[in-house]
């Protein structure tokens, strides 16, 4: 469970350009997939980036599983959250192979020393992972990520942030630079992980018929308040459509496909 | 389909540039084409290593060469230059080796101390000129005594006599300048010789370094400050910013007492000292005793320069308010 | 051709382990580490130090690469402690440099030909081929270590290493010393190799380095080479084709421009030689079928 209690950030403290996204902002996420939608600039992805300690604010709690983890710096939180953001390059390191890149995850906040970093006895491990992301990645273990496609490594971002059950799971709006057919095979595959997992995840979207199928709750923000807090069920396409478009004067939100 | 044309093309013309040039490349041979008498029908090779263009180094290779013909001896000179790169210095002197030259003639210090490792377990004779003090630069163990194949003539300026040209150029003079690069090991060791020397004439040498050229309108500020001249040491770095240097100290009514005539051309006010010319002259001497008389190199020591020369610069000599018949200026040849 | 060839071997050698350690920073860090020109004579000034006060040779090739490591951590402090961009952080380390390389014999040229030496009684290029085949092979199994895994991603992408709970400042800290240790090695082997250490002698010295790199890049560059054999092979390279030009008797005037253009004919015809156009025939031939 995550808290956010308390939280208040603005840009440019003090001066006439000055924007309070956040004023004594408050949110519980329960261990559940939370879809997190909201206009362009209402803070969606601050709101990710104070959670995972890249920007500190000015005053708030968050509190994960009972940590207060205010003072943690961004490595240090890494232990108990998994980030997979919008550019496929973002969670990987392309020089590297398949292989290397999941071995590396595979040691995700244990120490790290001088012992070899390939396990010969964990590769199988790793293509039983890899199979059931249905992409043949795990035929390719020895490719440079570099040469793979923006949603194969994107599903491997998905794959390395997810595979050591984080207590929280952030996903910056993870399909929004892949095509609508790959971005459909991403959600899927994305949804089977943190089910079977049962990891506790939070979802930006702009995509209204992606968030309700694949989220349990769907929370919109504006303004730097929560101005809809349902479950999925709840609410249909259309009801959450004219929300999001009579907050959105008018811009595009991505057609589901 | 054509831009692969124009890529083969632009290869083909590189490569033919390339080759051009190699052949060309038969330049760096000069044969000696002797002037005098013709000593004998030996032809000897001769491997002339210098280490950077610079009219001193220039002037000492040429003087080599011109003696060389001068005295008739039948010589084929190789000639390299390093550009100023050590390594290239080494490949050079190791390039000598395989060609089986009679005599590596190796100007400046760099191009010396890279020649000494490439003739190690060789018997090819080196002399070496444009080097300021080879027991410093360990190119001889001491300067009575040639043990390892190695000899030459040093550019070391008469020191004493220069400084006492100040006393004539400026009555009271107390302290003098000196501009020279931290970075190269002859200045230190000039700069040192000149503190001694000054001292038992009851002068103080006030020296001041630079490490790049654009240090030098401050270092020239610094020593009108707290100098009264300005003594011109051999130093690669201010040679060539020669003019520069001359310029400023001009503007700063600071009289300048240099070794080299060239720098008189410059614009330095007197120079009393050697040419570069003439050591590389000596050195060509000191070669043909090698080479033609078959004398053995261990039998002679490290040279110093036998020429003394004495110039002024008449427009800095007038900028600075002195006259012909001041007594530094006897017996020196004048120019504008 | 013989002993040309043999002293661009061996001065390919030198500057393999300075290639290697440039690769450090400049490929793998993508950190553009200038105080390589300092570090470098920093090697041989520190070496000249140990030998003159009677320390071994080995002792004080050793002790090269420490203070090299130490040039490294000075960058790391202005880079990371101080927050002054890498390229200037380099800069600043390669001018203080300057004054300590003086400072630490007083002077610009210490002639070494009267002190022992890491080649004393054994064959040049042997103890060369061993300092250089041993550098590679530790380095080669470092970098398949977890650490060096994390060094490569550092400088991939720093915020996948912060994502793995690591502090990617920790490895650059361990790539600039390594590196600049690994220069300071090969400046004290260069100056037993020349008998000298010279304030001057890393002018230029990044040049080579990096040509050396990508030299080595191109040889062969669709063949799956390792980073360290790659810098080795680019290294002798550069340094044949200056024995080449040298050997030629090029006009002195001459041969910095036809080095360069020796390197431009030798990557042209990698890059458009006969693998290129077989590949292209090939590909030609599939576009003809439809």
């Amino acid at each position: 469970m995550l808290e956010i209690k308390n939280l208040s950030k603005s840009f440019n403290a003090g001066t006439c350009n000055e924007i309070k996204i956040f004023s004594d902002f408050n949110l519980v996420i329960k261990e559940e997939c939370t879809g997190i939608l909201g206009t362009n600039g209402c803070g969606k992805s601050t709101l990710f980036n104070i959670i995972s300690g890249v920007v500190m604010p000015e005053k708030g709690d968050i509190i994960l599983n009972g940590k207060c983890i205010n003072k943690f710096k961004e490595n240090d939180r890494a232990k108990y959250i998994g980030r997979v953001f919008q550019n496929p390059s973002m969670g990987v390191s392309p020089s590297l192979t398949i292989l290397e890149n999941i071995s590396l995850a595979d040691k995700k906040c244990q120490r790290f020393t001088f012992k070899n970093l390939i396990r010969k006895n964990k590769v199988g491990e790793y293509k039983e992972l890899l199979k059931a992301l249905d992409l043949g990645l795990e035929n390719k273990l020895n490719t440079k990520v570099k040469f793979l496609s923006g949603g194969q490594r994107q599903s491997l971002s998905l794959l390395m942030a997810a595979m050591n059950k984080p207590e929280l799971l952030l996903l910056d709006e993870h399909t929004a630079a892949l095509d609508p057919k790959t971005s459909r095979l991403i959600m899927e595959k994305t949804q089977e992980l943190i089910k079977t997992r049962s990891i506790t995840t939070m979802m930006i979207s702009h995509n209204v018929k992606d968030a309700i199928k694949y989220s349990d709750r769907i929370v919109m923000i504006d303004g730097g308040k929560v101005i809809l807090d349902v479950k999925s069920k709840d609410i249909t396409e259309k009801e959450l459509t004219g929300i999001y478009n009579s907050r959105n004067y008018g811009s595009p939100i991505a057609e589901a496909v | 389909m054509e831009f692969n044309l124009i890529k083969k093309i632009t290869s083909i013309l590189l490569s033919t540039v390339f080759l051009l040039t190699a052949c060309t490349g038969g330049t760096a041979e000069i044969d000696g084409a002797g002037t005098g008498e013709k000593n004998n029908n030996e032809t000897f090779t001769i491997g002339i290593s210098q280490f950077i263009e610079h009219p001193a180094l220039d002037a000492s290779r040429q003087g080599f060469i011109d003696e060389m013909n001068t005295q008739g001896v039948d010589v084929k000179f190789l000639v390299q230059n390093a550009q100023g790169d050590i390594t290239n210095a080494r490949m050079i002197s190791e390039k000598f080796v395989k060609d089986d030259v009679d005599l590596i003639f190796s100007i400046a210090t760099l191009s010396s101390q890279s020649a000494k490792q490439a003739i190690k377990g060789t018997d090819i004779p080196m002399v070496f000129t444009a080097v300021t003090d080879p027991v410093f630069s360990q190119l001889v163990s001491d300067i009575n005594v040639t043990d390892n194949n190695i000899t030459g003539v040093v550019d070391a300026a008469p020191v004493k006599e220069n400084l006492e040209l100040f006393k004539d150029l400026k009555k009271d003079i107390k302290t003098i300048g000196i501009i020279y690069n931290t970075g190269e090991s002859n200045s230190e060791v000039q700069v040192n010789k000149a503190r001694e020397e000054a001292e038992k004439i009851g002068l103080e040498i006030e020296p001041v370094g630079i490490s790049s050229i654009n240090d030098i309108p401050q270092a020239l500020d610094t020593i009108s400050k707290k100098s009264e001249g300005l003594y011109i040491i051999t130093d690669n770095m201010v040679a060539s910013s020669m003019p520069l240097v001359a310029e400023l100290a001009k503007e700063k009514g600071l009289p300048t007492v240099s070794a080299d005539g060239t720098h008189v051309d410059k614009g330095i006010l007197v120079s009393k000292g050697i040419s570069f010319y003439e050591i590389g002259r000596q050195s060509a001497d000191i070669a043909k005793q090698i080479l033609v008389d078959k004398t053995n190199i261990s039998e002679i020591p490290v040279q110093h320069s036998d020429r003394i020369e004495k110039k002024v610069n008449g427009e800095t000599m007038k900028a600075l308010g002195l006259t012909k018949d001041n007594d530094a200026f006897q017996g020196a040849e004048f120019v504008d | 051709m013989n002993t040309l060839i043999l002293t661009s071997i061996e001065q390919g050698l030198i500057f393999a382990v300075l290639a290697i350690g440039v690769m450090i920073t400049f490929k793998i860090l993508d950190f553009a580490d200038m105080s390589v020109e300092g570090t470098f004579p920093l090697g041989a000034f520190v070496f000249a130090r140990f030998i003159t006060q009677g320390v071994d040779p080995v002792t004080s090739t050793l002790a090269a690469f420490l203070f090299g490591s130490l040039a490294g951590l000075t960058t790391y402090i202005l880079n990371i402690k101080l927050k002054i961009k890498a390229l200037l952080s380099g800069i600043l380390t390669m001018t203080i440099l300057y004054s300590v390389n003086l400072r630490l014999n007083g002077k610009s040229n210490v002639a070494l030909f009267e002190y022992s030496s890491i080649f004393d009684g054994v064959q040049v290029v042997v103890v060369l081929i061993i300092i250089a085949v041993a550098v590679k092979i530790l380095m080669d199994i470092f970098l398949k270590t977890e650490i060096g895994y994390l060094l490569i991603a550092t400088g991939d992408n720093e915020t996948l290493v912060k994502s793995l709970g690591e502090n990617s400042n920790k490895y650059k800290l361990i790539g600039l010393m390594l590196s600049n240790g690994l220069v300071a090695l090969s400046g004290a082997m260069m100056a037993q190799y020349q008998g000298f250490a010279e304030i001057t002698m890393g002018t230029g010295i990044i040049v080579v380095a990096i040509a050396s790199v990508i030299v080595g890049d191109t040889i062969l560059k669709n063949a799956n080479l390792k980073n360290t054999t790659r810098a080795i092979t680019g290294a002798l390279a550069y340094k044949f084709i200056g024995a080449v030009a040298i050997d030629l008797g090029i006009d002195p005037t001459d041969l910095r421009a036809i080095n360069a253009i020796i390197v431009i004919a030798f990557l042209s015809y990698n890059t458009f030689g006969p693998e290129m156009s077989k590949i292209k025939k090939r590909n030609r031939l599939e576009g003809a079928q439809c």
